[in-house]
């Protein structure tokens, strides 16, 4: 399926800043069922090439905006065609050893409740299983309301609350799934807005949990299943903050900073696609 | 207890004899009052160390004990050659695990001790810096506890402190007692800061085309061993940057001068991992240069030591430091490990929690002797409480037996004590190897106590290698 992606974050500063520094994680993986056509990056309307390839198998890149400076508009665009994969991650180039995902966060650290929680619904015959059946579990426990929780959220919180969006259910599972000894990451990216019902306002997340045997499998907790070729891969971490395909420091006393962002993902139409 | 002064029969050994002469012409009284006017000396050069945690004086001085610590040449030759040893191994580890992990593939060092440990650092993993060298100042405790029995207490890899101790001990020591240092028996040590320096610019990165320019860092005026960040910074001839100095642009880094951005290719950095990027590690970190771990892992710029270097510190990884040495040097250990207990294995906590009177149990992320328990000093209660914890974490504590370190004679209120010392050396790794003759002993001051960290009632000697 090849899809048309354009990914705008705006920050604004009042007052106006000296100096903005950014760490660009915006360039869709390449693995064997997702390929990159042509793709852009610019901030404030110049472009930005990934610097390198980190440990994860996500390019980056460092910009920097001089001062004074109010506003910040990065965006992402570009054509990513994808095949059904079963959600198995093929052909990056990983060097992380998977046991080290098996490293708690303050936003993944389990508590008795996730444990308890993990315990109960991560019953089967494989590891597959288990993982299939806690990616369901989060699902089910975790009722999806936009604006129930906030980015600082924790995965014992979220649980606790029983509601939540896609980064808090992927945190749930991501602390579920490390509790029973399951290396799992957090992963950053698009989804197509047909197939989650609705154009969305920011990135989407889900996690990968290794298995012994096939590698790094990704769940979407969110829509229960595991990633289709409605998927976007961007980039991985130990969570959310880790994974965070925008990071920015700014030099400066910032009374307000507003922030602003917008995904439009489309399906090309077969006929589109050649030109 | 091993005195390093005199035999059991009275006699002096030969490496002391002009100490122990000097001693006993000057006299107890004398002695007393010079320690007095070296205090003085210290206190105007402004040389003071804050203790964390403990509250009372910030600008607390650390009391120097004006009777120098002594290894003749035969021992100086054995240690420096056990230290360079070490810091090759330790080196050569941490490359390893952050690239193939051939010694955990091996099945020598437990691949989950490394990659769940917080010292471990994933950004790092695949990352070449020059010359392969990550932890570039290894400051290695060794304690004594016998004629040739040097153990290693434990390995500094991050940023070793205490080197302007060396320093400045030697300073006082030449200015108030030139007749000593007569006859250049003792070997010098002033030539360490240039040492330093030429380590650093000679593992500039490869972005780097003209004469390399370094640096020092430090988190301000606020931190305790900002003095030394001053003091290395002047005796090197190196600007002594904050973060809020640097800057990184076009995958180089700058810092500002009054006369615009001047590029800069090496950071003697001593800010912690956590604190050194915003936007990589710590978001809050007020200490921090955004965009540094990308002008590093862009070539752009040299961290010294590089992110990620703790890990060969990690007390849970000291206990494979000789399995190191024969892995990747193919050599036999010349300076051996104290004998450690790890309470992550099940039958080794068991030990420790039944011999716990007569071990010295310690946080494996623990340092500064900070959350240690030594099991003769501790009350009953105390050590069923620490017993608690270990059954909790098992794996956060690792038990080693109370050492009978070996003693100095020292200047006590009723005379010219022995008291003990460790001693850590500071191993300089470029290109090549560099040790000065000498290091930083450390002292109990108290009568009876091994405890000789400065944050808890320790002190300073100078220490002398002596020359054939």
């Amino acid at each position: 399926m090849e899809l048309a992606i354009h990914h705008l974050t705006e920050y604004l500063y009042e007052p106006p800043v000296s100096r903005v520094a950014l760490r660009l994680r915006l360039f869709p993986t390449v693995t064997a069922s997702q390929q990159v056509g042509a793709w852009t990056v610019t901030v404030n309307g110049a472009p930005v090439e990934p610097a390198f390839a980190n440990a994860y198998g996500d390019s980056e890149a460092f910009a920097h905006v001089p001062g004074p400076v109010g506003q910040i508009e990065i965006v992402a665009e570009g054509r990513v065609t994808t095949s059904e994969g079963s959600g198995i991650v093929a052909g990056m180039r990983d060097l992380v050893a998977p046991p080290t995902f098996l490293r708690c966060t303050q936003a993944t650290r389990p508590d008795e409740r996730i444990e308890a929680f993990a315990r109960e619904h991560g019953k089967g015959d494989s590891p597959l299983e288990i993982a299939h059946a806690l990616s369901h579990a989060v699902g089910a426990a975790i009722e999806h309301i936009p604006g129930s929780s906030d980015a600082a959220t924790t995965a014992a919180a979220a649980l606790e609350a029983g509601q939540g969006v896609c980064q808090d259910k992927t945190h749930v599972l991501i602390a579920a799934a490390r509790s029973v000894g399951i290396p799992a990451r957090y992963v950053a990216g698009y989804i197509n807005d047909e197939a989650s019902g609705e154009s969305a306002l920011a990135t989407h997340a889900w996690a990968e949990l290794h298995v012994e045997g096939i590698g790094w499998i990704g769940f979407d907790p969110s829509n229960e299943t595991c990633p289709t070729s409605d998927h976007v891969r961007l980039c991985s971490g130990f969570d959310a903050r880790d994974a965070a395909p925008v990071r920015g420091s700014v030099a400066g006393v910032v009374d307000e900073e507003t922030l602003r962002a917008e995904v439009r993902v489309t399906e090309v139409a077969q006929g589109q696609s050649q030109q | 207890m091993f005195n390093e002064m005199s035999r059991d029969d009275g006699s002096i050994r030969a490496a002391y004899a002009q100490v122990a002469k000097w001693i006993e012409e000057t006299g107890i009284e004398r002695l007393k009052g010079r320690r007095e006017e070296a205090e003085t000396i210290f206190r105007t050069i402004g040389i003071t160390f804050a203790v964390y945690g403990e509250g009372g004086d910030p600008e607390r001085l650390i009391p120097f004990d004006l009777v120098p610590r002594v290894f003749d040449a035969t021992e100086w030759t054995r240690l420096e050659r056990g230290i360079n040893q070490r810091a090759r191994a330790l080196n050569a580890f941490i490359h390893d695990i952050y690239h193939r992990g051939e010694i955990i593939r091996a099945g020598k060092v437990p691949g989950e001790l490394v990659w769940r440990n917080s010292a471990f650092c994933p950004e790092m993993i695949g990352v070449d810096p020059p010359g392969r060298v990550y932890s570039h100042i290894v400051g290695i405790d060794i304690v004594r506890t016998g004629e040739g029995g040097f153990q290693v207490l434990e390995d500094n890899c991050r940023t070793p402190s205490g080197v302007s101790y060396m320093l400045e001990n030697r300073e006082i020591m030449m200015r108030m007692f030139p007749e000593l240092f007569r006859g250049n028996r003792v070997a010098p040590v002033d030539d360490y800061p240039g040492l330093l320096r030429k380590t650093l610019e000679e593992l500039a990165p490869p972005a780097c085309n003209r004469d390399p320019v370094a640096v020092v860092l430090t988190p301000g005026p606020y931190n305790s061993a900002y003095y030394e960040h001053s003091f290395l910074a002047d005796q090197m001839g190196l600007e002594l940057v904050e973060p809020q100095d640097l800057l990184v642009e076009d995958g180089r880094c700058w810092m500002r001068t009054t006369r615009g951005l001047r590029h800069v290719d090496v950071i003697y950095r001593r800010i912690d991992d956590d604190f050194i990027d915003p936007l990589t590690f710590r978001a809050d970190s007020m200490l921090g240069v955004p965009g540094l771990m990308s002008a590093y892992r862009s070539g752009g710029v040299t961290l010294c030591s590089a992110p990620g270097a703790g890990i060969a510190d990690d007390k849970a990884i000291y206990v494979y430091v000789p399995e190191m040495i024969r892995f990747y040097l193919g050599e036999n250990p010349i300076l051996e490990n104290v004998p450690t207990w790890q309470c992550a294995k099940a039958d080794e906590c068991k030990y420790v929690l039944e011999n716990l009177a007569d071990l010295v149990v310690k946080e494996v992320h623990g340092s500064g002797g900070y959350g240690m328990l030594i099991g003769p000093k501790a009350t009953e209660k105390e050590r069923e409480a620490y017993a608690e914890r270990i059954k909790a974490d098992p794996a956060d504590f690792i038990a080693q037996p109370t050492l009978d370190l070996s003693a100095c004679p020292t200047i006590a209120e009723d005379g010219v004590e022995p008291r003990h010392v460790d001693f850590r050396p500071f191993c300089l790794v470029g290109k090549q190897m560099r040790l000065v003759p000498g290091g930083l002993t450390r002292v109990a001051l108290r009568r009876g106590s091994l405890v000789v960290n400065s944050s808890q009632g320790g002190g300073v000697k100078d220490t002398w290698v002596l020359t054939e």
